[in-house]
Order: C-alpha cells, then structure tokens, then sequence
C-alpha cells in the first residue's frame, strides 16, 4: 500500500509539476494578455490607427473679391502643392534626384533636408506648381511624396486696383489693402475629417461622423468700386503723373448720395500677381498719406464765415494791396485784387480774403466747422492703415495759425477725407462716411443747412465758370470745385515742391459724383493745382459722368470757353 | 422528434445568411464611399477649373485689352466734344 501509495503520490507529483508549468505558462499567456488588451490597449490602438486612421484636411478656398457689376477682382484657384514623407524617401534617392529636375530643386538639397527630417510626418517642398509639373511628377510614382491642394490668388486688374485691393500671402491671409481689411470674412476655415485608409494610401471609409468638422469657404466681397470707371482713372492718373514727373498721386471717385466709393487709384503702384520686392507702390495713399491741402479748404473757412452770420455771399472784402500782415506774417495773394465779394474771394483764390473773413470770427467756430467735415478725424471707411489726419486744437492756435488754417495750412488730410468734405456741399449739407462695400451704406448725419450747401455749390460753380478756360470745365455738365498749389512741408520748412490738387462735383443742379485729384511734386513749369490736377479732375470727372449716364445739365462749352493754355496764364484760380 | 437539431440547424444557416449580408454590405460601403471620393475630388477638380475660367475671361474682357481691339481693330474712338448733341425732352 505504502509502496502504491507512494506511487501515487509519486504520479500526483508529477501531475502537479506539469500542472504547475502549464499554470505558470498559462499565467504568463495572461499576463501578457492583460498587458496587451487592458494596459497597453490605448497605445496599440493608436499604433494601428496611424497605419489606417488618417486626419484628412478639407482646404476651402478664400472668398473672390468683385467690384460693383460682379466683374472679378481677386480668385482664388486651386493648385497642386508637392510634399514628402523623408522617412519613405531615405532608400530611394535615385528617384528623388529625377523628382528634384521635375521641380526643378536643387538634388542635393533635397536630399540633404530628406537626411535631416526623417522624423517629420510631412514636408511641401514645392508649393502651388502647375498642373503640368504635377502630372510629371505622378509619373513618377514614387512612395512617399504627397499632394495638397492649396490656393493661388489672382488679381486679374494686376497694378490699376494693385494698393486699394491689396494682397494675400503664401499662407493665404490678408497681407495690404482690402484683402487685409476685409480678411476675417474673406478666409474660411478648413474642415476635417477622419478616414480608413487601405495599403495603398486611398480612403476607404469615413469613421466618426460626429466629429467631422465641416469646411466652411470663404466669403465672397462685392466692392463698391467701378472696374470701367477705376480703369479710366488709373490710367488717367498714371498719365499725368508721368507727364509732370511727379513724385506721386491720388484720384478719389465718390457717389455723392451714397458715399461708395467708385474709383481710387493711386501712383506709384505695383502688380500684386508678380514679386513683390519694391514696396513703395503698396500704399494706398489716398488714403493713408495725409498732407496740407491748401486752397482746397478755402470754401470750408467760407462756410465759417457765412454760418457767422456776419457775412453774405457778396459782402465786400478789401483785399489791396495784395499784402497783409499778421503778427509779423506777410500774407501774400497773386497780385492786387482790390476788392472782392466772398464769391470771388474763391474765385481769384484770395488767401488775403479768407484770412481777413476768419480772423475776425472765433478760433473755436473755425475748428467747429472743419472738425464737423471730418477733418482730424479717421472718416469710417476702415480700410486699414487709414490715416486721421490732423488738426490742431484751436486753443493752440496763435494768430499766425488762424490764418494759415484758413488757406488750408497748418492743418493735414487724405485725399479721401477731402472728397467726402465736398459731398457734403454736394449732397444737401450732410455727411456720409465713405464705404468700400456695395450696399453697406454709413449713417447720414446732417452737418450744415442744406440753403448753405446749396449756396456753397453755386459759389464753388463760379471758380470754374468765371475763370475763362478753366482746364475743370466740362462740355454739358456744371462742374463746381476748387483747386489747391500747397507748398510741402520738408525738414521744418517749405520745400520748393508743391502738392497740386482738385476737388469737386457734377452736376451742380444735381450731383452724382465728387472727384478729389492730388499731384505731389510736379516738375518742371506746370506745378499749379490748375494746370496739373484740374485736367486730371476734369478727364476723371468726364467718363465718370459718361459710364453712370448721368444726364447734361448745361449747354455745350462755346470754342471761347475752351480756350486753353494762353488763357490759362491769367486764371487766377489756378494759381491757388 | 426532437425540435432541438432543427432549430440549431435554422440558426446556423441564418448565421451564415447574415454574415455574407454584413460582409456584402460592407463592401457595398466601400464602393460607394470610393465613389463618393471621386465625385468630391471632381468637384475640387471643377471647381479649380470654373476659377481658370473665370480668370481667362477677365483677361479677355481687361479693358485695356477692348480698347486696344476697338481702337485698332474696329476703328472706334471716343466723340469729341462738338461730336455730342444733348438732346432735351
């Protein structure tokens, strides 16, 4: 028994020792299972779905920019964008040298930055190449080199809208302009969304379609500009500029009764579709460059003067002997012109005139009335980079500078902040600040009586109509405005270069547009407000009146009328 | 009889019958999902052509380039000012 008990006991042994082996193995088996399944579930989880979860990016365009009629003055289109996976390139380098010559890369390079990135996911080596290089290099078919689509702005108008529209940069946002302005509408936002991806890399299901994120494109922007019409004053612009070798210039076309602006060019421009290295046509300078306007704020201290009440429109101002002293300053005018009704203190341009008319009103009311125009103060239109200008508190001003503000010194503005100060003569006394979107109107807000904006317009009707051949003038319509020769402040003194300028509106009986023209340093004989801008002014003024079909309101100019050049010697309005 | 083979039987052949239905479906996603793909990436395709397009239309249509052609090609040119009569009603 004992010798059959210690048998049994010998084989249960055995049975519990291979029991035991197996029960450690199993053990183990769970373990490991456990490790695996439970413990190490999240990042085997992970692992595989990096082989065959991917995160696929919806790009969006940029919204399209159009002028007024819908014609495009920015698109976006898609283009290709190469980029490599360098860990997947590392042993096929022949290749890569072949995908270097397609894109026309240096091969070394390449192959250096595919040597010193292994660890990056993805890299573009070449963004935004034509359809043809790309079908190239999908002839190659080579692992590890991806496409994106990415986005190319084009600007079909190139340099005529080049500084007011402005540019985007490689990675699409809004670099100038209205492009940077209007960027938070214009860009969209990406979508995304997770797919199941087979061997060969193509999607084969979408997973977690809660967490999709929809693309949302870009927004579209009408403008309130006019193509035709932009085109018309661009080209007009850049003439002049050239003609009188000037250092630069502005044209501002403003809907009167809507404060859209139409038109803007500027000069120096540049092409926003080629390289951008000289930045000095950037700046849309109608807007952002601010100068002493001159002349050009006469019917602004007129209006001064008429809302004092002391004043009418044909009191008499005596302007002999064509020098006026104050406090040691010697006004001069461009000669004798005795004595002058407020009419034809406009008309001749008399600085001895508007000096003697504010000097006896208050500072405080002077600034009012320039302050209520808009002057020294940003004009809402937001375009960015606008300037405010400047004015100076009338608490400052010494007499000297009363009188200077009055022939438009001392104080500085942008050629868009003048011409919405003529719209409101233009439009019934009030105010509108510009926009450069269609439809999207600012407040009106009444700044002068309408009976003094009608009087102003018809006084400001007489500079063109009483100087004989007045180069502002126009054949059937009524053309009311004021020039401007302002000397240009340089180094704490006025330099010998002149700004020349023309602001004004037609039809008088009705007006449709106001027009704002600035020259800055015209060389040569011609430098006067009226021999530089009013052509410019009356050019721009002409095809504006012609493309909105705006009726005539006035007999065609009489052969007299137009008498230029010789005339134009004894204008006295274009000395201003 | 016992029931019990019978019914064991009938759950197997649906069990099968279900799985081939899974298996066909899924496949059925796969290629509609494919199709899905392509449409879309025709859309972008599309789409990046509409913009060309409408790019090489406003090339065409640049005012520069239709003054030069009605200048040159068709004779035309803006009327001075004694050439307009303004006709009042």
């Amino acid at each position: 028994m004992t010798k059959s008990g210690a048998q049994i006991s010998r084989t249960q042994l055995r049975m519990l020792a291979v029991m035991a082996v197996l029960l450690i193995g199993f053990m183990v088996v769970v373990v490991r299972a456990f490790a695996i399944q439970v413990k190490g579930k999240d990042f085997y989880q992970a692992q595989g779905e990096i082989r065959h979860v991917k995160e696929v990016e919806m790009p969006v365009s940029r919204g399209a920019i159009y002028d007024r009629n819908g014609e495009p003055l920015a698109l976006s289109t898609a283009m290709p964008s190469v980029g490599i996976v360098p860990g997947q390139l590392i042993d096929q380098f022949s290749k890569v040298e072949q995908l270097a010559e397609v894109l026309q890369l240096d091969a070394e390079e390449l192959k250096q930055i595919i040597t010193s990135r292994t660890d990056r996911q993805f890299l573009f080596i070449k963004r935004r190449i034509t359809p043809m290089m790309a079908e190239a290099v999908k002839a190659l078919d080579m692992r590890g080199v991806e496409f994106r689509t990415e986005y190319k702005r084009f600007y079909p108008t190139g340099e005529i809208l080049g500084n007011v529209v402005g540019f985007t940069n490689i990675e699409d946002q809004g670099q100038e302009g209205l492009e940077r302005t209007y960027d938070n509408w214009l860009t969209g936002t990406s979508g995304k969304k997770t797919v199941v991806k087979d061997l060969l890399g193509h999607a084969v299901a979408d997973i977690d379609v809660d967490e999709i994120k929809a693309p949302k494109p870009g927004k579209d922007l009408y403008l309130s500009l006019d193509r035709r019409l932009q085109y018309a004053a661009y080209l007009a612009l850049k003439k002049v500029v050239y003609q009188h070798q000037a250092k630069s210039g502005s044209v501002v076309v403003l809907d009167v009764s809507t404060g859209e602006v139409l038109a803007m060019a500027n000069m120096p421009s540049f092409n926003p579709n080629g390289s951008k290295e000289d930045n000095n046509g950037w700046r849309n300078r109608a807007v952002t460059d601010i100068y002493e306007p001159g002349s050009v704020m006469k019917p602004f201290a007129i209006v001064a003067a008429l809302e004092s009440g002391q004043f009418t429109r044909s009191s008499i101002i005596d302007t002999s002997p064509g020098v006026y002293e104050v406090d040691g300053f010697v006004i001069h005018d461009f000669r004798d012109y005795g004595e002058l009704s407020l009419v034809d203190i406009l008309v001749k341009s008399s600085n001895i005139g508007v000096a003697k008319l504010v000097l006896d009103l208050g500072q405080e009311h002077l600034w009012d009335v320039y302050h209520r125009f808009g002057f020294g103060q940003s004009t809402g239109s937001g375009f960015i980079g606008e300037s405010a200008g400047y004015l100076p508190p009338h608490n400052r001003w010494r007499t000297v500078d009363h009188a200077a503000l009055s022939r438009g010194y001392n104080l500085s503005a942008t050629t868009l902040q003048l011409a919405s100060a003529y719209a409101v003569f233009a439009n019934k006394g009030r105010y509108r600040a510009p926009t450069f979107i269609k439809n999207s109107l600012n407040e009106e807000r009444a700044i002068i009586d309408p009976a003094m904006a009608a009087t102003v317009s018809e006084m400001l009707s007489h500079v063109v109509t009483d100087n004989a051949g007045h180069r502002a003038g126009l054949s059937n319509y009524s053309v009311a405005g004021k020039t401007g020769t302002a000397r240009i402040a340089e180094d704490g003194g006025y330099s010998d270069n002149y700004m020349a300028s023309f602001v004004g509106f037609s039809p008088v009986s009705r007006p449709r547009l106001v027009v704002a023209v600035n020259i800055n340093s015209p060389q040569g004989e011609a430098y006067y407000g009226g021999q530089v801008a009013a052509p410019l002014f009356a050019e721009v003024m002409k095809t504006g009146l012609r493309l909105l079909n705006v009726p005539a309101d006035e007999a065609p100019l009489t052969a007299q009328e137009k008498t230029p050049e010789k005339t134009l010697q004894s204008t006295e309005d274009t000395h201003g | 009889m016992n029931a019990q083979p019978v019914i064991t039987m009938v759950l197997a052949i649906l069990l099968a019958a279900v799985l081939v239905a899974f298996v066909f479906s899924q496949n059925e996603t796969r290629k509609v999902f494919a199709a899905l793909q392509q449409a879309e990436q025709e859309k972008t395709r599309i789409n990046g052509e509409w913009a060309r397009l409408q790019i090489e239309l406003s090339t065409l249509v640049s005012n520069s380039r239709i003054e030069h052609l009605a200048k040159s090609e068709l004779g035309m040119k803006l009327p001075e000012d004694e050439q307009i009569m303004v006709i009042k009603r």
